[in-house]
């Protein structure tokens, strides 16, 4: 039984890595600087890995979720402004997914976007409400792994394999110029924070409460974080190959989640453009799902109501009323008009923003021994979580100055 | 421990927030001075991007015929941001007081479109998939000769 918790986890794990976020950035990395940024995808999958483990053990050993650290830790005024700027980065990824989902399932059927949009919100809807916390984890995890057709066509496309490798050294792209290093530094941010999005630690620590893990599960816990991880972040590395192999050449800079399906289209035939659209509508379900319920999560945790799937609406009402309320905003800003990938830029650069209020807390916590007893950190956890704090502070004072230098990362 | 958090994230939070502010005055102040010309390359590199993905499209779409839905509705969804970015052209290149280099980067989208409304009404016609294939490349190349024309920004 086990055995397989732990194939299903690394699984789900594997087809809920990538969202439209991810997607639209690592396609157009490899468009503008090939395999150069790959070493990002490194960086930043392994401080999933630490950080997801942080938060995981702590739900496992405290039953403490990560909101409700950022108070017990920062205190009210800056765990507020966490707490306003995560949910508002939720509100626009959210959007974009529904927005990407709508727009992925018109190249499916043809029909109209707007309807779609409100059908998206109804299917959500209904899955959240009907469907036990397993089965949306589960259901659309499973699904998103036909994502990994994107593997099979980057292996088709004969990537020259020794230029893949070297992209994993940290370096800086050749012969550039001024605002090409500005751009490669801004890409460099967005895609280490489509990796680290915060909501992904926040709901991962919410599902271990609502899976009611403990220390028990501990092992369960690193395994699935990092197998899962290193596999998913192989859906990112695939596609930045793709970008470079099939975009960079004509200078394309992917705008539509369409992109994504026609470069596997290209490499291995039109049964790949139905298995990346398929992959797609259920990885963004998927990602606007945890949105949804990571803001709800967050409110109800920082303000100490009650709240779980597990709990009926009646015993949970402002939990329930608060993902309610987060998917109809969400899908109502993306059927005004405007474009999923560019909200989606937006919501990365001001994610990484609000990084480190969430890892601070994480950190401290988990490597408290009075806290957390024997399950503290260890000596490589704590090297590793300080140095990823470190950096995602650099990455948070940098990320609104360089949206402004590169005009929106536009060049 | 707690009090070191506590003041920890006030400073963080004080200096993006101070960062914003800044990076907001920086936006304003250069976009008083000289962006214009900046704005326009970059519209001008958007749709020259567009009309390449078109051109990849269409070259694509005549090697198998299984996917004339897709084909229809990506040219579909395509269409509608290359339509943004001519319109987007024509505002920045006065802007940026190019107007003839607006017009005739303008005109190329037109073409570009045309031959994209083809590739959607016609996904399985190897003739006209071939034939937008050729005018959009035309159309990307005269684009990046206008890119070529425009000096290249200082920072």
């Amino acid at each position: 039984m086990k055995a397989l918790e732990l194939f299903l986890g690394i699984l789900t794990s594997v087809g809920g890595f990538v969202e439209i976020g991810e997607l639209t950035f690592a396609l157009n990395a490899g468009s503008k600087f090939d395999f150069a940024l790959l070493w990002v995808v490194a960086l930043g999958t392994i401080g999933i890995i630490v950080y997801g483990e942080m938060a995981g053990r702590i739900a496992a050993v405290r039953k403490q979720p990560v909101f409700q650290l950022i108070r017990e830790r920062t205190g009210l005024t800056a765990g507020l402004v966490t707490l306003i700027a995560a949910n508002l980065v939720n509100l626009l990824t959210c959007a974009a997914e529904i927005g990407g989902i709508a727009l992925v399932w018109q190249l499916m059927t043809g029909w109209a976007y707007r309807p779609l949009i409100a059908a998206t919100f109804v299917l959500l809807a209904l899955a959240v409400w009907f469907f036990p916390f397993k089965w949306i984890e589960r259901v659309f995890g499973l699904l998103g792994l036909f994502m990994v057709v994107f593997v099979a066509a980057a292996i088709a496309s004969r990537p020259h394999w020794q230029h893949v490798l070297g992209g994993f050294v940290p370096q800086l792209p050749e012969a550039a110029t001024s605002s090409e290093l500005w751009l490669y530094a801004y890409y460099a941010v967005a895609l280490f924070s489509s990796i680290v999005l915060p909501y992904e630690t926040y709901f991962y620590a919410s599902g271990a409460i609502e899976d009611h893990w403990t220390t028990k599960d501990l092992t369960l816990n690193r395994i699935i974080i990092i197998v899962g991880s290193v596999l998913g972040s192989s859906l990112t590395i695939a596609l930045a190959i793709l970008g470079s192999q099939q975009l960079s050449a004509r200078d394309i800079e992917a705008q539509l989640p369409g992109t994504a399906a026609l470069l596997a289209g290209v490499s291995l035939g039109p049964w790949a453009v139905v298995a990346a659209l398929i992959g797609m509508l259920f990885a963004f379900g998927g990602a606007a799902i945890e949105t949804t319920l990571s803001s709800a999560y967050n409110l109800a945790q920082f303000f100490g109501w009650p709240w779980g799937k597990f709990r009926k609406p009646r015993d949970a009402p402002r939990f329930h009323a608060a993902w309610f309320t987060l998917l109809l905003l969400s899908t109502l800003l993306i059927v005004s008009g405007i474009d999923p990938v560019e909200v989606v830029e937006y919501s990365i650069v001001f994610a990484v923003v609000t990084l480190p209020f969430s890892y601070f807390p994480t950190l401290v916590i988990a490597a408290d021994k009075r806290v957390m007893k024997g399950f503290a950190n260890g000596w490589l956890s704590n090297a590793l979580g300080w140095l990823f704090l470190v950096l995602t502070t650099l990455a948070a004072l940098c990320a609104i100055p360089l949206l402004v230098i590169t005009h929106g990362g536009r060049g | 421990m707690h009090k070191e958090g506590r003041s920890w994230a006030l400073w963080l939070a004080a200096v993006i927030g101070g960062l914003i502010v800044l990076s907001g005055a920086y936006a304003e102040i250069t976009r008083r001075e000289s962006n214009a010309q900046a704005e326009l390359r970059i519209a001008l590199q958007e749709l020259r991007s567009q009309i390449e993905e078109g051109s990849l499209l269409a070259t694509h779409a005549k090697i198998d015929r299984h996917w004339d839905s897709f084909v229809r509705e990506h040219a579909r969804q395509l269409e509608k941001h290359m339509q943004a970015s001519v319109d987007d052209v024509r505002t920045k290149a006065i802007e940026a007081r190019h107007a003839d280099i607006g017009e005739v980067a303008a005109q190329r989208g037109q073409d570009a479109l045309a031959s994209l409304r083809r590739v959607r009404s016609e996904p399985a016609a190897p003739a006209t998939l071939d034939g937008a294939a050729s005018e959009m490349e035309r159309s990307s190349q005269a684009l990046s000769r206008l890119l070529s024309t425009l000096p290249q920004q200082a920072r």
